[in-house]
């Protein structure tokens, strides 16, 4: 292989596994031809669902808060071992000291997945709208 | 006749000279802006027969509600639905938040006539073949029912 063409195989080994770092927001879900409410539902029962509907969206919240924050502290240094490895190829392999935040990111998206439940849920309910 | 060679091969290497000028000085004035955006929509019909009617009156963008929820207390038709994407442009700029996403999905929702952006979503921010650094969001773009509505 010719000394030159290195540096491009090296910046493209850098740039294949960076592209990974980035993580998609969620697929919004399928729109709902017509909301199904459940009017028939004792005031009671309906308020003590919201309750509960409301208390799982705040838990699923918390978590996600949680793992946003753990990604962006691994953002400074991906940033930084990225950058030192396309500036020198000899120094691509500090690219595996990267962290992809793969189990956390997800993570995040089965939260997001979640959450659309409890709001569809939440419709059917009549539930008040919850502030974010 | 080799005088004339030598001619266009210095106009030509002068030439090459001025087009690496003119792209240099693009790159650093493009380095001026932070930030570059690009959005998408996907309209239901509701949102194409929207855009046909062509809203008298477009929703101000700050009147848009943006949630990452859905609203229970009212009945909307969904316009369609929206994507912004915020990039950074060189690997010093800060990276982009959710704020900025929030303000594209706004624009563009406000240029649909909608009145909100429910289940809004986003990603999170990462190196892309194109940037340094780059986030997207999602959300859906929807137009409250007048009361006397079906």
């Amino acid at each position: 292989m010719k000394a030159r063409a290195v540096p491009f195989l090296a910046g493209g080994v850098l740039l294949c596994t960076l592209a990974g770092c980035v993580r998609s927001a969620p697929d919004l879900p399928a729109i709902a031809a017509a909301p199904v409410t459940k009017a028939s539902i004792a005031e009671k029962e309906r308020l003590a669902k919201c309750g509960a509907l409301a208390d799982a969206l705040n838990g699923n919240k918390a978590e996600a808060v949680g793992l946003d924050s753990e990604i962006k502290s691994n953002r400074g240094q991906n940033q930084t071992l990225g950058y030192l490895a396309a500036a020198a190829w000899p120094l691509t392999p500090l690219l595996l000291a990267t962290e992809g935040d793969y189990k956390e990111k997800d993570r995040l998206d089965a939260l997001q997945a979640e959450r659309d439940r409890i709001y569809a849920e939440q419709r059917q309910y009549r539930c008040p709208s919850s502030p974010d | 006749m080799k005088t004339g060679f030598r001619f266009l091969g210095d106009f030509m290497a002068l030439s090459i000279r001025h087009a690496a000028c003119l792209i240099m000085a693009g790159a650093l004035l493009a380095g001026c802006a932070s930030h570059r955006a690009y959005t998408y929509a996907d309209r239901t019909a509701a949102g194409n027969a929207a855009a046909d009617a062509k809203y008298p009156t477009r929703t101000q963008v700050h009147n848009i509600i943006l949630t990452e929820g859905d609203i229970t207390d009212r009945d909307y038709v969904v316009l369609g639905d929206i994507t912004a994407n915020v990039a950074k442009n060189t690997l010093f700029d800060p990276d982009p938040t959710r704020e900025m996403i929030d303000k594209e999905l706004k624009k563009q929702a406000s240029a649909m006539g909608a009145d909100a952006v429910i289940l809004v979503r986003y990603g999170s921010v990462g190196v892309t073949l194109m940037s340094w650094g780059e986030l997207d969001g999602k959300g859906r773009a929807v137009a409250f029912k007048a009361d006397n509505e079906g």
